[in-house]
Parts: structure tokens; sequence; C-alpha cells
């Protein structure tokens, strides 16, 4: 028998997951895209302008905290100790329960998510555009602009950010789960924000130490690896936005995925040195 | 089913017993095959290695034997010996006692005399 | 064959719970650990599969360190908490799913071990009670045939005619290549299954031998008066006398008494050993 993974055993891993939770991972999908429908679907009938933005907001809700009660479930193994033995006791080996977990779950989650977004986004610019096709013409030439930019929609790079927020709120929570018996979210998401909140200060310190007087206390600045805004001494009124020299998509790679390969390597050795 | 151990014998003795108690009443004739050392302990909700002693003890009074890959059997003439055994015990055991509270209360051979012939009209009774 | 070498175990630093224990646990037997309420039997069983790991010392269960959890070891142990959990789905899909997952399962045992001890046939094992949900688990447990099944309070929640089905699956499922260990309190409903006893008390082995040993080393008898002789371990007055522990002075035995044994060991751990030491015969 291989110890360190088996196909079949990992099928069973499969199966167990389908047999013991798929029910309420369905359940937990199909809640984060009735929120969707309905928030995208009142944009749509209240105030079809503000569509293509809101819907962007909305998808990335939707990456950040969707994954949150459906991680949740996936991960509730340790919340009696009963429980706990009964997981950990089942032959499986750490790295089925990983890629259970990090690699399928996650995957499966996301495009998921993002499949549903779309064919959701699409159900209701189909919506917007038959009620402008059937009313007066000079509306139609108005929206004409808006409806090629929500037909060309594809998956931006500025989506990467919530994605792979979301993916560390996830691994946040998996981990949490081997950690906390109770209130395992809760506890996840606030050790999370102070982690977070930890590294806005260091950035926010750093780049004072730097530019001293001249940095500018705002929102922007306080991002790590974003832009910063800068006053120089010898002008008035005048603030400068520091770019960093990276392509924003070149920072999410460079920064996320370190963050997202640590965070996941961190839940496969807590699974394996879990105790009681 | 399982029996009372409570008895101040060790309990695989008392399976032996028990065993002696079948055959003497002629549940187990002679050439029977009697349970496996396993259906036995589960029979009486032991430990096999129990039972195992107790088929030891069997074996040793000469009252069982085995065939090979068939089982355990009642040996012949175990019936005769199991009453020799009895009787050994019982005068070496229970006699004593018996005489003990004889002699306390003041009875003598007579009236254990008396008591055996109306014990065993009762029987008699009891069989007709 | 389970061995603990120099085991230690703290759930806190200063306290520990087993301080360098060394333990050997040839298979074939069913061994009985007995203990005060939180005095460590769960701890040491817990530690056996790898749910706790030792502080100090290695414990080794067949050629496997339990503390990998390695899925070949875990196929081959068992263990039964006192308190259960069982997912809320169908019994077959249950036993279709994890019973795969041990390579010596059996399904028709299941059924069989499922019968003898009643349990309800349902839809949804979460409709079943707390007693016909362990009832359910012990029967899958032993058709898993693996060669270790540790036992935290089996009978708790078991009802009487259940206790007995309990007691012949024990003596059906044993072989020579396993090794039960059942951790009660409950010295009334297992006594007569047990091939070896082990008693824990504040992280110390008080004892550890086997039924035959103590039966044919100690004799358990009942006294109308206290008994002042030196051969006595330990007594007790009980209702119209004294229970007694002595040494076995005679060429019969007497009924092993479990609950006397356990308050001996307690009570009088070193007059015990001395007197289990004095066995001709090798302690296993």
């Amino acid at each position: 028998m291989n110890d360190l993974f088996n196909f079949r055993r990992f099928v069973i891993a499969l199966k167990r997951l389908f047999f013991e939770k798929g029910i309420k991972l369905l359940a937990s999908l199909c809640l984060v895209f009735s929120i969707i429908a309905m928030l995208l679907q009142y944009i749509a009938m209240i105030n079809p302008r503000e569509y293509s933005n809101t819907r962007e907001i909305v998808l990335a809700f939707s990456l950040v905290l969707g994954p949150i009660l459906y991680v949740w479930i996936i991960s509730d193994e340790h919340a009696s100790e009963s429980k706990s033995i009964a997981y950990l006791l089942t032959p499986f080996s750490v790295l089925e329960r990983w890629l259970l977990h990090v690699v399928v779950g996650l995957s499966a989650y996301f495009s998921l998510m993002i499949s549903g977004y779309k064919i959701i986004d699409i159900w209701i610019v189909s919506g917007i555009h038959d009620r402008i096709s059937s009313s007066q013409t000079h509306l139609q030439k108005a929206y004409v602009e808006v409806l090629q930019e929500l037909t060309a929609f594809s998956f931006e790079p500025i989506f990467y950010i919530p994605l792979f927020l979301g993916i560390i709120i996830s691994l946040t929570i998996y981990i949490g789960t081997v950690y906390f018996k109770k209130n395992v979210v809760f506890y996840s998401l606030i050790t999370l924000t102070v982690v977070f909140l930890i590294f806005f200060g260091i950035h926010f310190f750093v780049a004072e130490l730097i530019f001293g007087e001249e940095l500018v206390f705002e929102p922007r600045s306080v991002f790590p690896f974003g832009s910063l805004v800068i006053k120089p001494q010898n002008t008035l009124y005048r603030t400068y936005n520091l770019e960093p020299i990276w392509t924003l998509k070149k920072r999410v790679f460079i920064v996320f995925v370190p963050i997202v390969a640590m965070i996941s390597g961190i839940y496969y050795r807590r699974l394996k040195e879990k105790q009681l | 089913m399982s029996i009372d151990f409570k008895k101040s014998n060790p309990i695989y003795v008392q399976i032996a017993y028990q065993i002696h108690d079948k055959v003497l009443l002629g549940e187990y004739p002679e050439e029977t095959k009697i349970l496996s050392i396993r259906e036995q302990a589960i029979k009486f909700e032991v430990n096999p290695n129990t039972v195992q002693r107790s088929y030891e003890l069997l074996q040793q009074q000469e009252l069982i034997y085995t065939k090979r890959g068939l089982g355990y059997f009642i040996s012949p003439g175990a019936k005769e010996k199991i009453k020799i055994l009895r009787k050994e015990r019982f005068i070496a055991l229970e006699l004593p006692v018996i005489f003990k509270n004889m002699l306390l209360l003041d009875m003598n051979e007579a009236d254990l005399i008396r008591y055996l012939e109306d014990y065993k009209k009762t029987i008699k009774q009891k069989n007709a | 064959m389970i061995t603990l070498q120099n085991f230690s175990y703290s759930y806190k630093k200063e306290r520990p719970i087993y301080q360098d224990l060394d333990l050997e646990l040839p298979p074939g037997k069913v061994y009985g650990l007995f203990g005060k309420n939180g005095e460590g039997k769960s701890t040491l069983l817990k530690n056996m599969v790898g749910l706790l790991y030792p502080t100090k010392g290695v414990i080794k269960v067949g050629n496997a360190i339990p503390k990998e959890r390695k899925p070949s070891f875990l196929a081959d142990v068992f263990m039964i908490p006192e308190e259960v959990y069982i997912p809320s789905i169908s019994p077959m899909s249950f036993v279709r799913t994890y019973g795969a997952l041990y390579p010596k399962f059996s399904f028709d045992h299941f059924c069989e071990y499922q019968d003898k001890l009643d349990v309800p046939e349902t839809k949804n094992l979460k409709n079943l009670s707390f007693g016909q949900q362990k009832k359910f688990y012990i029967a899958f447990a032993l058709a898993c045939n693996t060669s270790v099944v540790l036992m935290d309070e089996p009978t708790n929640g078991l009802d009487i005619p259940s206790k007995s089905q309990f007691r012949k699956l024990i003596a059906a499922t044993m072989r020579d290549d396993k090794i039960y260990i059942i951790s009660t309190h409950q010295v009334r409903d297992l006594d007569m299954l047990l091939d070896h006893i082990l008693i824990v008390n504040r992280g110390e082995l008080l004892l550890n031998s086997s039924v035959g040993v103590i039966t044919e080393q100690l004799a358990f008898n009942f006294y109308p008066q206290r008994q002042e002789h030196a051969t006595v371990i330990w007594q007790e007055e009980v209702v119209g006398g004294y229970a007694v522990v002595e040494q076995n002075m005679q060429e019969t035995e007497t009924p092993l008494n479990l609950e006397q044994l356990f308050n001996t060991s307690v009570m009088a751990p070193d007059k015990l050993k001395e007197a289990l030491l004095s066995s001709k015969t090798t302690v296993l």
C-alpha cells in the first residue's frame, strides 16, 4: 500500500465527501448564486446604467466572501472530539486529505463560482438587451456602448486580487478548523485580519521611513505593493501618485503566489501534526 | 446462555464441571463431539483461552480427546471416571461440612439415613 | 505487538500523565485497561493510535509508528471511542465507503454482527439512538478485522442483551494475531473475557499481569471476620464480612474478582507487586 498517495483511496475520499457533505455544499453554492442573482437583477431593474460597475463589485465580493461557508463545510471535521477521532483515523494519507480540500475543493468552488456567475450575467444582460430593443431607439443608442462592454466581459486581471484573497481566506479557514473547535470562521477571519493589518502597518511604516512627512496618509498609500501618494515639500497643493514599476498582473502573482503556497504548506503541516 | 460464575471455583473449572454434569446427565454420551473451544467461548461469553484451559483440564482427566481436524470428543468410560472424580471431591470437600454441621446440631447416623430415604421417596414421586 | 519504550505524556509540562513507561503487549490477547476516571486510560489508547503524540519515548504498533498515521497503519487499527461519531448518511453508503478502506473488511461479517447486536434498519444513521449508533459502529469495527482494536468504554450505552452479544462477538472474533484492548471501569461487564489486566493510576502502571498469573498467585476470598495473617495483601469490609485478597497458598484457584483486584492495586500497590513477582511461572 502506498502511504503517500493512492488513487483508489483518493476516489473513496471524494466519495465520502460527496455522500456526507454533497448536499450541504450544493446548498452553500446555491445560496451564493441566489444572492448574486438577486443583487444583479435588482440593479439591472433599478439602474441599468450602473450594471457594469455593480457586477464587478459583486463578482469581487463573491470571490472573496463566497467561499467562506463552502470551505467551512468541507473542512468541518474537528467540531467535536469524536468527530475528529473518526476523521483522523480514517485511512487516508495527509496528501490525500490536503489535495481533496485545497486542490479539488477550491478549484471546484472557483470554477463553479465563475461559470455560475457567467451564466447569471449572460441571463441578466440578455434581459437588459430585450428591454432596450423593445423601447425607444435613442435609449438603445445610449446603451450600445455599455452593451458592448457587457458582452465582451471576460475575467480580467483585476479579478486576480479578489480571487487570491478568496483563496487565502479559504486556506485560513482550513487551518482554522485544525486549531479551533467552535466559531471557526469567526476566529480564522479575525486572525487573518490581524495579520493583514500588521502587513499594512509594516508597509506604511517603511513608506514613512523613506518619505517621512512627504507621505500622504490615505487608503491608497496603505495597501502593500500598491501605489503611494506623495506630497513633496516644495509643492504646495499638488500630490503625486507613485506607481510600482511592475504591472498589476505581475505584482499580483509575485505577491500572492508565494503567500498561497506558504499558507497551503502550513495547512499540510497542521493536518499532519494535528492531535486531539 | 450464560452461567452463574459466582461460586468459588475459577471459571475454567466451572466450565469443566458443567461438561461433567452434561456427561453425568447423559446429554453427552461417549464419542459425542462437543462444542469447539471458540463455540464454547461464545456460548459462555468468556475468553477462548479460558475454555482452552477447561479443555486441557478435561483432557488431563482423560474425559475428552481430540481427533485431528475434527474437534473434541467425549472419551469412552468418561461417565464412570467423572463419578469417581466427583465422589472423591464430595468425600473430601462436601462431606466434612455435612459432618461438622451434624455434630454441631447433635444429629446421628440414623437421622442421616432417615433423611436420605425421604429424599429418595420424593425423587421417585417426582419422576412418577 | 504493541511496545512502549520510555513513554511519557503530559498535557501540560508541569503535570505529566505518564512518565517513562515501558510496556509490551504481545498479540493474541484481550487486555483490560482499568483506572479511575481521568487517570489516563483514554490518553494511553489515543497515543497508541496516533491521535496524541508521546512527549517522550517511542510507541510502536507492529512495525508502525502510530504518530505518523500512515494509511497502511490506520487500515489495520480501529478505535471505538466512548462516544462515536457517525455521519448522517445511509448505513449502506457508510459501510461501502468506509469498508473499502479496510483490506480485511468483510461485508458478510458486518451483516452478521449487526444482526446479533440487533441494530435496527434505518435510512439514515442519524435516526439511530446513541446506543444504536454505538452498536452499529462496533459491528463495523469488528467486521474490519483489523489487527488492533482499541475500545474505550465499549459497553457504555449498550442495553443488557447487547452487552451479552458484545461479549460473544469479542469471544468470536478474537484471534491469535490480534490485540484487543478494552478500557473500562465497568468491571463486571467484561471480566471473563480478559486475558491480561493493566491498571493505571496517576500515570503509573500499577498492574501488568496475565489473569493466569493473578489467579495463581492471589486468592480472592470472603471471611466473616477480619484476617490478620501475613499473607493478606488487602482487605475491606463488605456486607456480612471481609473481602480479602491474599497470597494463594492452595493448589486450587479462586475466581478473579476485578473490583477487589483494582482496589488492592490502588491501596496496596507494593504488596501486590511483591506477591505477583513471587510467581514461578513467567509473567507473560
